[in-house]
């Protein structure tokens, strides 16, 4: 299967990875797993005093479609409010990359993981 | 629970693989499509059938997640989704670890002989919620199992490399 030219982009320059502090109280984690092909994905934004984020960073581990759409989630999520970041769709994602359908999972991932972030953070407030 | 019907063996997750090996080989000799070639072509199907049967059955039942996958299926529980965050930073935390490591073999291996003992923990529980007819929470310990059984065929692969 032939990657597009994003997504080998972002798989060979992946954007933002790392860690932010899990404990700041304005950083959000997200952690979330295919358990179809076993990969992990780590997704942490944090908010600014106005309410926009400011930094995302994420660390996933799986196939290079995952690592793209992680990626490239940290790129759209930065300068959003929560409600802008909440409403970020896969379908979104996997067009940008042109997401072969046996890789829509991926962006799925990539959003539940956007979830699951914004839900750690509401929680710590 | 046809697979396990085929070769007579009780349907449980942990099951005695050698018996199915052999039962396995003498099955598929005398289903074998070639033993059938002057045959009738309604006994020629037949023969194809049981013997692809034999093959599907054989497949999942040998493999250990494949199995419990099948057992939750007989009993109409799909494996959960959802993995559980803790679970899931334990293992960013060893992916870190190998890659951190990625050059020392004893590390890797002894991360390996870690990562196994999880494995046979995992089968151990996996057996106890089965025979308690648990599905739920061994729904949830596949879901978990699939992901070290994944790092640990990577450990495996990274450690070859090595020589």
């Amino acid at each position: 299967m032939a990657y597009s030219d994003k997504v080998l982009d972002h798989y060979e320059n992946p954007r933002n990875v790392g860690s932010l502090d899990k404990d700041d109280p304005n950083v959000g984690t997200g952690m979330v797993g295919a358990p179809a092909c076993g990969d992990v994905m780590k997704l942490q934004i944090k908010l600014g005093e106005n309410g926009i984020i400011e930094d995302a960073k994420f660390k996933t581990y799986g196939c290079g479609s995952a690592i793209a759409s992680s990626s490239l989630v940290t790129e759209m999520l930065k300068g959003k409010t929560l409600d802008e970041a909440e409403s970020i769709k896969n379908s979104a994602i996997a067009e940008e990359l042109a997401l072969p359908p046996v890789k829509i999972h991926c962006s799925v991932l990539a959003e539940d993981a956007i979830k699951a972030a914004i839900e750690d953070l509401k929680n710590k407030k | 629970m046809e697979f396990f019907d085929i070769y007579e063996i009780e349907p449980s997750f942990s099951i005695p693989v050698s018996e199915l090996k052999n039962k396995y080989l003498v099955l598929q000799k005398k289903y074998h499509p070639d033993r059938f070639a002057h045959s009738s072509i309604e006994q020629q199907k037949t023969a194809l059938i049981n013997s692809s049967l034999i093959n599907d059955a054989y497949q999942v039942l040998k493999d250990d997640i494949k199995r419990a996958k099948y057992l939750l299926e007989c009993n109409e529980i799909e494996i959960t989704n959802h993995t559980n965050p803790e679970f899931l930073i334990k293992q960013i935390e060893y992916e870190e670890k190998i890659e951190d490591h990625s050059h020392d073999k004893s590390e890797l291996v002894s991360i390996q002989k870690e990562l196994q003992e999880e494995i046979e923990q995992y089968k151990v529980n996996l057996e106890t919620n089965f025979s308690k007819k648990d599905f739920e929470r061994a729904s949830k310990q596949i879901n978990e199992f699939i992901f070290i059984h994944k790092l640990h065929l990577k450990i495996k692969e990274k450690i070859n490399q090595l020589g």
